[in-house]
């Protein structure tokens, strides 16, 4: 065993927060429970490691939050982009036919046009034909 | 007729043209989806490894510090004492 012993004090004649430091068959000023030094040691030591092992947790779960967010951009990102060509070749193809239905349109009205433009001619013609010969 | 039919023909291309595109645009994003899978993998990895590593690291601080703390017990008590009132806030009693 070890020469030195520590006291943490616990009752009535000591607070609830004192303590002392005591020499082997020294007697201890109060009641309350003694540790070795390794036992002390681990005391102290633990709870240094509590405190490293909680600040590399939080620093863990912030970096794997981080990754997994950085990770939702890259996959929205992605989504984007491929809605973004969707819309445009959906528009572009759409015009695309538009242009060609209106070419096919267009193809088709000069002949009608001609047509309404003859008929017209006739129509009149004859409508100033037939005034004519009622007016004789 | 005939027109009418070219025009049908015209929107039939235009919709294989535009599956053909959205295919491709299908196949662009999977790729880009895996290689972020990937990434985020290999990132993932890296950090439990790392993680691991400061763990073992942080046990082994721990057996280093109990060993200081007993050393420094020998060598002076006031170090113990300091210690005990910095780390749990006591009072040192004599």
């Amino acid at each position: 065993m070890f020469n030195n012993l520590l006291l943490l004090a616990l009752l009535s004649t000591a607070s609830a927060e004192d303590f002392t430091v005591l020499s082997e068959d020294q007697p201890a000023p109060f009641e309350g429970v003694l540790l070795s030094v390794p036992a002390a040691a681990e005391v102290l030591a633990q709870h240094e490691e509590v405190e490293l092992k909680c600040e590399l947790e939080l620093e863990f779960q912030l970096d794997r939050a981080g990754t997994q967010c950085n990770l939702d951009k890259k996959l929205l990102e992605a989504r984007i982009v491929t809605l973004d060509q969707q819309y445009t070749e959906v528009i572009t193809q759409k015009d695309l036919v538009i242009d060609k239905q209106q070419a096919i349109i267009k193809k088709q009205a000069p002949h009608r046009k001609w047509l309404w433009f003859a008929g017209g001619i006739v129509l009149g013609g004859a409508t100033y034909y037939g005034i004519q010969q009622v007016d004789k | 007729m005939r027109n009418i039919i070219k025009a049908h023909e015209i929107a039939e291309q235009s919709l294989k043209d535009q599956i053909s595109t959205l295919q491709s645009l299908h196949t662009e994003e999977l790729r880009l989806r895996d290689q972020a899978l990937e990434e985020y993998r290999i990132e993932i990895e890296e950090l439990e490894f790392e993680y691991e590593a400061r763990q073992a690291e942080i046990k082994d601080l721990t057996s280093v510090e109990k060993e200081v703390i007993i050393k420094e017990f020998k060598q002076d008590k006031a170090l113990i004492i300091q210690r005990f009132e910095e780390t749990y806030g006591l009072r040192y009693v004599q």
